[in-house]
């Protein structure tokens, strides 16, 4: 009971404590990861966004190096001289042949595979990668149109499946436009390459509708994003067993030949992972810190509640009759009053326990030289009681006989209640003088159970022994272990109306041997069983028995069952009562073994008695 | 104005030739002057387009450029000749010069009888790297430095545009014409040939925009003829 109540209190303030720290920090916890999580997720796309921005500036620039390529180039004297040629100096295979070979040289050295020259119409002079080429009108087409009307152009061209980044650039010779060069690049795998590095995404280039080139190998390229709108918003895709942040956008500028786009794939659990790491730091932490609030809830729980638990173990020290366990409670707040005001109760209570202890031994001094006193002269009158009783002091007639029998039955009386007086107040005191021997317990019983059969003869009642053979030894003082028995058997011949059964008897018990008396009296009422074995005098009816028997229902100073009570227990023994009203009673006397009880030890034997 | 592009059929042509006895049957015995008269457009005048002379030519070497030259090439707008004579009235024909100066080709047209020798000369403080593709004479004379000439002969008639490999906006154009009988046409258009032997002729005039046109012509034996070309 005691330590539910303590664990209790110290859970109560431990929790408490720790509560308000453990909610905040939940809360706090709880609140980053959101915002964590939505930051993440809003940059992560953000980004993605940002790297198409960053692609396609990179695919500007890009086209715009071809464009300064084709400017250089279209101002390279040796370059343009060609189409200043008035047309009747074009129409010679020199003419064609030089200009193929200057195409190649310039090629070279631009180092694009598109290198087309138009002349001022548009017409198609020559290709460098081509020699046959040529006659195609390609004034028609956006870029080349544009450069024909003097701007620079680049969009996408796209041949065979091929997509080219392109630029056309118009040529001009003092003033004059004398033709059109259009350069472009294959959009391959190193572009590619470089492009991933600039966008840090996966690069899919998508010509016609179809994926062409790809940085990513092993994933494949998701259906529902070749199928998807060409928006440039980013979503979410699954591939290959993998989740994608992609975007998929067509890629500005005019394009001949076919549709060219891109797409942008990011893997969502790599762009994540930071998320997953701080989530799991922030795990770790919320532990931490979790275990550190308990951690401080314990120890502030536990020094609130140090001067309580310290005032209810003082408490309980006083309940053994220890005045003297330290509060040690120094603090100056309430706690420390009720402690100052703890601490004068319990001197109070010492002081006033040792008056009454004071009282008691005083008492007890009392009935011992009261009953020594008594003896005294008590046993100055037996002894000229039977002087007389026996003549020795003259004839004696037989009135005088039977006064002197009564004077000695009285005297015996005083006797047995001085030395009842004097057993009682050792019990009390524990300084009940035992001397244990290896004694048979039936012998015991038997002795008792002969003087008690002369008593009850004379009431008319039935006496039966019942021991149990081959009972063991015990140790016991026999002679108080006898009068402890005889005390019962007393009452029970007293308590029981004449022609009735009293039955003695003794047996082997669980822990040791079993000593009984029971009788077919007028019981005892459950209520009183504890009391019985009260030291109270209760002097309902002093009869000085003049038939010489114990008179049925006849009380004297009423010690005997606590004097039964004190021997049994000094010999670390119980006793019991199993009684009803009207039916009779049965009193069990229990003594254990030496080697099971606590009489055998030395110690147990000058134990207080008290209860 | 944007220059408009050389259009030979997009430009009437009148010629009106007349002389005094309106004799056609007349022996060559006799020489006579054509005189001509283009109607030059603002295109034609400003045929060298927007071409800027380089601002650092000469600050180097404090060289400011052969203005006189280039002031006299500037007066010169196109070329015409007798087309049908293969040779025949000769002019002394010594060695012409294309000087390179100020990064200009100076003259900017040069005309030049078959047979001829061209120097060409560097007068600038940088190198110049001379080349033709046109048909009737390819050449490249490679760079060299100032104060060095190197001497082509030109052996076909035609136009040889002239460029330099170095620098992109220098141009000249060379018209080997067949013989000697050859005049500029200045700035007003006009132009005369003198001791044109008497009797029907091509006259090709050749403009850097409009290309070359050659029309019909007959010299009287005693006057002059007169040709004007208009464009409408």
């Amino acid at each position: 009971m005691m330590p539910r109540f303590r664990i209790s209190l110290v859970f109560k303030v431990a929790a408490l404590t720790s509560a308000p720290i453990l909610g905040v920090m939940v809360a706090a916890l709880l609140v980053v990861n959101h915002r964590l999580t939505v930051d993440v997720n809003r940059n992560v796309t953000a980004g993605l966004s940002a790297a198409a921005l960053a692609f396609e500036h990179q695919m500007g620039r890009e086209g715009e190096n071809l464009e300064r390529i084709g400017v250089v180039v279209a101002r390279d004297p040796k370059f343009f001289a060609l189409l200043t040629l008035p047309k009747s100096d074009r129409k010679n295979a020199d003419f064609h042949a030089t200009l193929a070979g200057v195409l190649q040289d310039f090629r070279e050295d631009a180092e694009t595979p598109i290198f087309d020259v138009t002349d001022a119409d548009g017409i198609l002079l020559a290709r460098a990668s081509d020699p046959k080429a040529g006659g195609e009108d390609l004034s028609r087409t956006e870029m080349v149109g544009a450069a024909l009307s003097g701007k620079l152009s680049r969009g996408y061209l796209v041949e065979n499946g091929v997509a080219y980044r392109v630029a056309v650039v118009p040529i001009t010779v003092g003033g004059a436009l004398v033709g059109t060069l259009r350069l472009g690049r294959s959009v391959d795998t190193p572009l590619a390459e470089r492009l991933k590095a600039t966008a840090r995404s996966e690069v899919v280039f998508i010509v016609n509708g179809k994926p062409a080139i790809a940085t990513s190998r092993d994933a494949e390229i998701p259906t529902t994003l070749l199928s998807g709108p060409v928006d440039g918003h980013v979503r979410q895709v699954q591939a290959g067993g993998h989740r994608y942040l992609a975007l998929r956008a067509g890629l500005s500028g005019p394009s001949s030949g076919g549709a060219v786009g891109f797409a942008l794939l990011r893997s969502l659990d790599e762009e994540t992972a930071v998320l997953a790491r701080i989530g799991h730091d922030l795990y770790i932490t919320g532990a931490i810190v979790i275990l550190l609030a308990l951690l401080v809830g314990a120890l502030v729980s536990a020094g609130i509640t140090r001067p309580i638990r310290r005032l209810v173990e003082a408490a309980n020290a006083m309940r053994v009759g220890n005045f003297d366990f330290p509060l040690q409670i120094r603090s100056r707040d309430e706690l420390g009053n009720l402690a100052s005001r703890f601490e004068e109760m319990r001197a109070a209570q010492r002081l006033e326990i040792q008056r009454l202890e004071e009282i008691d031994r005083m008492k007890s001094n009392f009935i011992t030289i009261a009953s020594h006193e008594i003896l005294t002269p008590v046993t100055t009158i037996c002894a000229y009681t039977d002087l007389l009783a026996d003549g020795a002091l003259g004839s004696v007639s037989e009135p005088q006989r039977e006064a002197f029998a009564a004077i000695r039955r009285g005297a015996d009386g005083l006797t047995r209640l001085a030395k009842d007086l004097t057993n009682m107040t050792l019990i009390e005191r524990g300084e009940l003088p035992l001397r244990f021997e290896s004694r048979d317990v039936a012998r015991v019983v038997e002795e008792v159970a002969v003087q008690v059969i002369p008593l009850a003869a004379k009431r008319h009642q039935d006496v039966a022994i019942l021991i149990e053979p081959e009972l063991n030894h015990a140790r016991i003082d026999a002679g108080y272990l006898g009068q402890a028995i005889m005390n019962l058997a007393l009452n029970a011949v007293r308590f029981t109306p004449d022609d009735g059964s009293i039955e003695i008897g003794a047996r082997r018990s669980v822990n040791g041997v079993e000593i009984y008396v029971s009788d077919t009296g007028i019981g005892i009422s459950s209520d009183d069983f504890e009391r019985i074995f009260t030291k109270i005098v209760e002097l309902k009816d002093v009869n000085s028995h003049s038939s010489g028997t114990i008179g049925f229902n006849s009380s004297g100073f009423g010690l005997g069952l606590s004097i039964a009570r004190g021997i049994v227990q000094a010999h670390g023994g119980t006793i019991r009562v199993e009684s009803e009203l009207g039916r009779g009673s049965l009193f069990t006397i229990e003594i254990p073994h030496p080697q099971a009880g606590a009489a055998s030890d030395p110690e147990a034997e000058s134990l207080p008695l008290a209860s | 104005m944007t220059p408009e592009p050389a259009d030979l059929d997009g430009v009437g042509i009148r010629v009106l030739a007349w002389s005094a006895a309106a004799l056609l049957l007349a022996p060559v015995a006799w020489a006579g002057v054509v005189d001509g008269k283009v109607a030059l457009t603002p295109a034609d005048l400003g045929f060298r387009g927007g071409v800027k002379p380089n601002a650092y030519v000469g600050q180097l070497s404090g060289h400011v450029g052969h203005t006189g030259s280039v002031v006299a090439s500037d007066s010169v707008f196109g070329v015409a000749y007798i087309a049908d004579l293969q040779s025949g009235v000769a002019r002394p024909s010594g060695v012409a010069l294309l000087d390179q100066s100020g990064q200009r080709f100076v003259p900017r047209i040069l005309a030049v009888v078959v047979g001829q020798q061209v120097e060409f000369r560097n007068s600038d403080n940088v190198f110049h790297n001379v080349f033709s593709y046109s048909p009737p004479k390819r050449f490249d004379l490679g760079r060299y430095p100032r104060g060095k000439s190197k001497t082509l002969t030109f052996q076909k008639s035609g136009l040889v545009q002239v460029f330099c490999d170095i620098h992109s906006n220098m141009r000249a154009d060379v018209v080997v014409v067949p013989n000697g009988l050859f005049a500029y046409v200045n700035r007003e258009g006009a132009f005369r040939l003198e001791g044109v032997p008497a009797g029907p002729h091509k006259l090709s005039i050749w403009l850097p925009l409009r290309g070359e046109q050659t029309l019909d012509v007959t010299v009287p034996e005693h006057g002059n003829a007169a040709v004007s070309i208009t464009a409408e």
